[in-house]
Order: structure tokens, then C-alpha cells, then sequence
């Protein structure tokens, strides 16, 4: 074993200085992109939220790749992996699920997009539904649970991320205030991100998550070869792997979390509700053509786990062999070298690649942190446009300012980009230093059911596509019942209705419930049943308009 | 080879002009695939019913409740935990991983691809 715990060769010594050339270059080249994605921007509405319309094969598979995963795929992922040993490698397996829908929901969502004009999902939900200001709010709603707290985590995982690059770093002096490397690293993120989002919309978006989605995938597989090499390849690899304890090598795992059950339901809900969250639907809308979310669907459901389950989740198992986490009174701590289970890769290759190629392990690491922080960027970027595109088509558009010009909608949208993007960075730096700030615990708190409150959208996706049966009332008796039962399971009960016992009741009937299922597919459930039930006695959509909605689905 | 080339069609159109240059020929007109051309709307639909199946089953299997077929209960001492070397947990991923995989790309090939 190579492992020398705190014993970095001398070459890693330059890391910082490394990481900020390739950081720096990195952003450069972004902000070039999106000057670039200005030129050829066309001033309109659609052009800005769909780039006219017309991405191409690996535009389309690399935007909607880098957006399925944040600073997750390297950090999180890995860090359950490594709490929760191959358990957790089962995970892999929701992503051909979201890969085949890819095709199943997207070429329909884009064929009738393309023909009737729609932008957001308000647009299309709201049309089949009767465009009533309730159904789009509430359409708008969900995307907004889900995705105002992904734009504040990545800003935030920016912060930790430049703390991590340059731990020696002093403060620095900016009119008369001293920033530390977390503020300076979550402000750089956020103000580059705004840039190209702002100046090349959609356009400069996909085209910088083409060059983070390989930064991103490229990482994964560097990272896991590494391991490989530096445990003397697949056979010791493996060999080091078959030591671990029992409960790593079974599910459900050493915390007892991952059961069957739940493993499946979060494969099969949590990967559609990924899907059919604002920003990528915009993407659907934004494909070519159905040849190219074909072999998009065909592409992301076989690189994507392969990238997981041979690369990644390889590391963090490595990982959990030469570190292993330690139990004190019954709760599972990261192994004292390792800090946070989300540092096990950062650790792994921080410890490996300086060891085994010098100069070049020590650039190599810096780009894997620079990946790290591109697989940040490229979920923040694509949120942040469709937050713009939902408040300002679902909501300025339809109820502020109705009849608004294009050119005038794609102005309020740049505005909502700045305005979310210095209120999201406030509030991260706000609560950098209180981990009590309650605006950011409370968002904090809605990112775990982020994913969760997107999977309401689910049975009236499905309707739309493919079943017609529900009505208007239906859909949104069922959306309200689904967010109602998501509410379920935040701390938000607990915090309106205190220590009492209905709030008891609540918090042991939904850990029960969490233990065993999705919280979404829980969610799920409710909406689908109050979905049919209300649609069975409510008044049926016009059969004209579902027959012509229908046609412009298929043709 | 002829895969490859449905999926890049740009390939085989790029080869096929290149020859019938060099051999002074017309370029060939495309035509779609065999399994196109010769399915019936019948023959997709119980095709996509079994893909369908194979996918569920796949995700049944692998996450799923099929798992506690081969999970080693942690606290038998006897119980096999690895395979060829591997965990079984992992071995057993991997595989359900290659079903769903080989369902989507059967779809792709035999289902999805029509005449445009």
C-alpha cells in the first residue's frame, strides 16, 4: 500500500499555485464561450431559453448530462459509497431509467413544443389544462421548490470548493472588507456563472457544459484509473475491497438505510423527476430534432452508469478500504484523515495522483477540482436560466405584465439572473459565518426534497403524453395534494406546529414512510390517487382538444 | 459495421460518396434498416412489450426486491459475499446495469429508428 497518511510529495507542495492557473484559464475559456454564444444569440425570446431551437447531438447529450448531475457526481455519490459501501452501488441503476425517458417523453415534449411555441413546462401543462393562472402557479411553484435550492448549494459548494483549493490562502482586502477564499470562491462562481448565462443564454449555457460535462466525466474515470493503478491494479483493487466488513459488502449497508424498496423507488422516481424538472424540459424543447434525443437517450443511459459504476463509485469503494469510517455510539463517522464522507475522491486522488505522476498528478488533481467545480457550474447555470424562464413566462408574462414583447420577456429574465444570482449569494454569505442564518438553513432543509417536490409533476406528465383522462381540477387537486404530503417530510410541520403531538404523529409516520419508499414516489402515490379521483367527478376536457393535442404529440 | 453507421448515418453517407467518386459512379441513394422496413406495427408493439418487461424486470432484479436473492445477510458468517473475487453486490449491479443497458440500445435499434 502507497498510503502515507499527511505525507504529500514535494510537487504537491505547488497544488495551490496549480489549481489557480487551471482555475483561472478554466473561467477565462467560460467567459469566452458565452461572448461567443452572444455573437451567434439572436436577440428573442426563444433564442435565449431554447437557442433557437436547434442543438445538435453533442450539445443536447452534454448540456442534459452535466445538468442531471451537480457537485453530487463527485462528491456525493461517492461520499454514500463510502459511508454505505457497495449498497450503494445499486444506485447506478437509476440512470438508464432516466435515459430511455429521455426518448419516451422527450421526443413528444419537443415535437409539440416545436409546433405550439412553448418554453417552459407552465407553457404546455397550462395549455393542455386550460390556461388557468392556477395551474400554471402551480407548475411554476414546483419548479421553484426545486430549483432555488439547487442555484444556493452549488454557490455554496463553489465556497467550499475554493477553500479546499487554497487552504493556505490568506484574507483578502476588498474596499476596506476582508474576504476569505470562501466568499472570494462562492462570489467568482456565481458572477462567471451570471456572465454567460446572462450574455449568451441558452446557447452559451449548452455550450459550457459541453466542455464541464467532459471535464466531469473525465474526472470520474482519471480518478478511478488512479485507484486502480495505485492498489496494484483490478485484481489488488479488488482484493483490498473484499476486506471490508460484512455490512459494507450488503445491503442495507452499514447506516441500514438502503433497503430494497427504497433503493427502487428512488431509482425509478427520483431519476423521471430529474428529468422533468425545469431545466432539462427546456432542454427536450431545445433538441434539434427526434433523431438527436434518441441517440441522446442511447448515449446518456449507457456512458453515464458506466462512468458511475466503473469509475466513481470504484474510488470511494477504494477508498472505504484504506480509510475506513469508525462507529461511536452507534453512528458512523468519516475516517479522521478524511473529514467529511464527501471528501473521500478529493482525498483519494489529493493523496494518489501527486504520488504516482509528480508535476503532472499535481495538474491532474487540479483539474479534477476544477471538474468538481464545473459539475457545480453547470447545474447552477442551467437553473438559473430556468428560473429566469418560469418567472418570467409563468408569472410576468401571465399574470404581472400580460402581453409582454419577446424582446421585453428575455430583458425581465436577465434581470430575474442577476437579481437570484446576488440574492443567492448573499444569502450563502450571509450564512457562511451563522450556521444558524435561518434563510439558509430553511432552503438548506428543501434541498433534500427538491427532487421529491419535481416528481409531482409526474402523473400529469404522464397524463399529457400519454393516458388523456385526466381534467383540469384533477391535475391540480392532485399537484397540491403531492407538494402537501412532500411538506410532509421537511422540518416545516415540526416548525409550524411545535413540540405538540399532531407534529409527533407527522415527524414518526414519515420516517417510517422515508425508511421504506421515496419520498417522492410517497408524494407520488397521493398525487396520482387524488389525480384520478377528482378527474372521475370533474368536467372532461374538450375531446377536440385532446385529439388535436394528441396528434401534435405523434406527428 | 452497418450499426455503427445507422448511428452515424453522416459516416456511411461521407464513405459512400467518397467511393462513388473514386469509382466514378453515382452516389448510392440511403435506405433505412431491415428491421424498419420489415416490421409491422403488431411485431413493434409486442416488441416494445417485451423490452418493456426486460427493463422492469431489470429494475426489479437489480434495486429491487430481486437483490435479496444474492445479498449476504451481515451477520451470517458463512454467507458468499464475493464473486470471481468481486462483491457479489457489485457483480450483481453491474449485470442487471448490462440488461437495462441492452434493452435501451435493442429499442433503439429495432424500435426507435422509423422512416423519416
Amino acid at each position: 500500500m502507497i498510503f502515507a497518511q499527511n505525507s504529500l510529495p514535494p510537487s504537491a507542495g505547488n497544488l495551490g499555485t496549480i489549481c489557480g492557473i487551471v482555475l483561472a484559464c478554466y473561467m477565462l475559456v467560460l467567459l469566452l464561450i458565452g461572448f461567443v454564444g452572444y455573437l451567434r444569440s439572436r436577440g428573442t425570446e426563444e433564442d435565449f431559453y431554447l437557442a433557437g431551437r436547434g442543438q445538435g447531438l453533442l450539445v443536447t447529450v452534454m448540456t442534459i448530462m452535466a445538468t442531471f448531475f451537480s457537485s453530487a457526481a463527485i462528491l456525493g455519490i461517492p461520499g454514500n459509497v463510502y459511508k454505505d459501501g457497495v449498497a450503494f452501488t445499486l444506485f447506478a441503476l437509476n440512470l438508464p431509467c432516466a435515459g430511455a425517458c429521455i426518448y419516451l417523453f422527450g421526443s413528444r415534449i419537443r415535437r409539440i413544443g416545436r409546433k405550439r411555441q412553448y418554453v417552459t413546462q407552465g407553457d404546455m401543462i397550462a395549455d393542455y389544462y386550460g390556461d388557468t393562472p392556477l395551474i400554471r402557479l402551480l407548475v411554476a411553484t414546483i419548479g421553484f421548490l426545486y430549483v432555488l435550492p439547487y442555484v444556493i448549494m452549488q454557490i455554496k459548494a463553489g465556497g467550499y470548493l475554493a477553500q479546499g483549493m487554497f487552504p493556505d490562502a490568506r484574507t483578502v482586502p476588498i474596499l476596506g472588507t476582508d474576504f476569505g477564499m470562501f466568499e472570494l470562491g462562492a462570489t467568482a462562481l456565481s458572477i462567471v456563472t451570471m456572465c454567460y448565462v446572462l450574455i449568451g443564454g441558452m446557447r452559451s449555457v449548452a455550450w459550457t457544459d459541453v466542455l464541464q460535462g467532459f471535464l466531469l466525466f473525465g474526472g470520474m474515470l482519471v480518478a478511478a484509473i488512479a485507484t486502480m493503478v495505485s492498489l496494484g491494479g483490478i485484481g489488488g483493487f479488488f482484493k483490498e475491497v473484499s476486506t471490508l466488513p460484512p455490512e459494507a459488502l450488503s445491503l442495507p449497508g452499514p447506516s441500514g438505510t438502503w433497503t430494497p424498496w427504497k433503493l427502487m423507488t428512488v431509482c425509478i422516481f427520483a431519476s423521471i423527476a430529474s428529468l422533468i424538472q425545469p431545466g432539462q424540459w427546456i432542454r427536450l424543447y431545445a433538441a434539434r430534432d427526434d433523431a438527436t434525443l434518441k441517440k441522446c437517450s442511447l448515449v446518456f443511459a449507457i456512458v453515464l452508469p458506466s462512468c458511475f459504476l466503473f469509475g466513481i463509485m470504484l474510488v470511494a469503494l477504494g477508498g472505504r478500504a484504506l480509510f475506513p469510517p469508525e462507529v461511536d455510539a452507534d453512528v458512523i463517522l468519516p475516517h479522521p484523515f478524511v473529514g467529511e464522507f464527501d471528501q473521500i475522491v478529493i482525498v483519494m486522488i489529493k493523496e494518489q495522483l501527486p504520488r504516482m505522476l509528480g508535476v503532472a498528478g499535481v495538474i491532474l488533481v487540479a483539474v479534477i477540482l476544477v471538474a468538481v467545480l464545473a459539475a457545480s457550474m453547470s447545474t447552477a447555470d442551467s437553473n438559473l436560466h430556468a428560473l429566469s424562464a418560469v418567472l418570467t413566462r409563468d408569472v410576468y408574462d401571465r399574470l404581472l405584465r400580460p402581453g409582454s414583447s419577446q424582446r421585453e420577456r428575455a430583458w425581465i429574465g436577465r434581470v430575474v439572473i442577476v437579481g437570484a444570482t446576488l440574492l443567492a449569494l448573499g444569502l450563502v454569505n450571509a450564512g457562511h459565518d451563522n450556521e444558524e442564518f435561518a434563510p439558509l438553513k430553511m432552503i438548506a432543509d428543501l434541498m433534500f426534497a427538491a427532487i421529491a417536490f419535481a416528481c409531482q409533476l409526474l402523473p400529469v406528465t404522464l397524463d399529457m403524453l400519454y393516458i388523456r383522462k385526466g381534467t383540469k381540477t384533477g391535475a391540480a387537486a392532485g399537484m397540491v395534494a403531492g407538494i402537501a404530503v412532500v411538506f410532509l417530510f421537511t422540518p416545516f410541520p415540526h416548525a409550524l406546529l411545535g413540540d405538540t403531538a399532531l407534529s409527533e404523529k407527522i415527524e414518526s409516520t414519515t420516517g417510517i414512510l422515508k425508511a421504506l419508499f421515496d419520498v417522492g414516489f410517497c408524494g407520488f402515490a397521493v398525487n396520482c390517487a387524488v389525480f384520478a379521483l377528482v378527474s372521475r367527478f370533474t368536467r372532461k376536457l374538450e375531446p377536440a382538444h385532446r385529439e388535436s393535442f394528441s396528434r401534435d404529440l405523434i406527428q | 459495421m452497418s450499426r455503427l453507421y445507422d448511428f452515424f448515418p453522416r459516416f456511411k453517407a461521407g464513405k459512400d460518396l467518397i467511393l462513388s467518386i473514386d469509382l466514378g459512379l453515382k452516389p448510392p441513394k440511403t435506405r433505412e434498416p431491415d428491421s424498419v422496413q420489415n416490421s409491422s406495427p403488431d411485431k413493434k408493439k409486442r416488441l416494445a412489450g417485451v423490452l418493456f418487461a426486460l427493463f422492469a424486470l431489470a429494475i426489479v432484479m437489480g434495486p429491487g426486491p430481486g437483490i435479496l436473492l444474492v445479498n449476504p445477510e451481515a451477520s451470517d458468517p458463512g454467507a458468499a459475499r464475493l464473486f470471481l473475487g468481486m462483491p457479489v453486490v457489485y457483480v450483481w449491479a453491474a449485470f442487471w446495469f448490462g440488461v437495462e443497458a441492452l434493452a435501451v440500445t435493442l429499442a433503439y435499434f429495432l424500435l426507435w429508428r422509423k422512416p423519416a
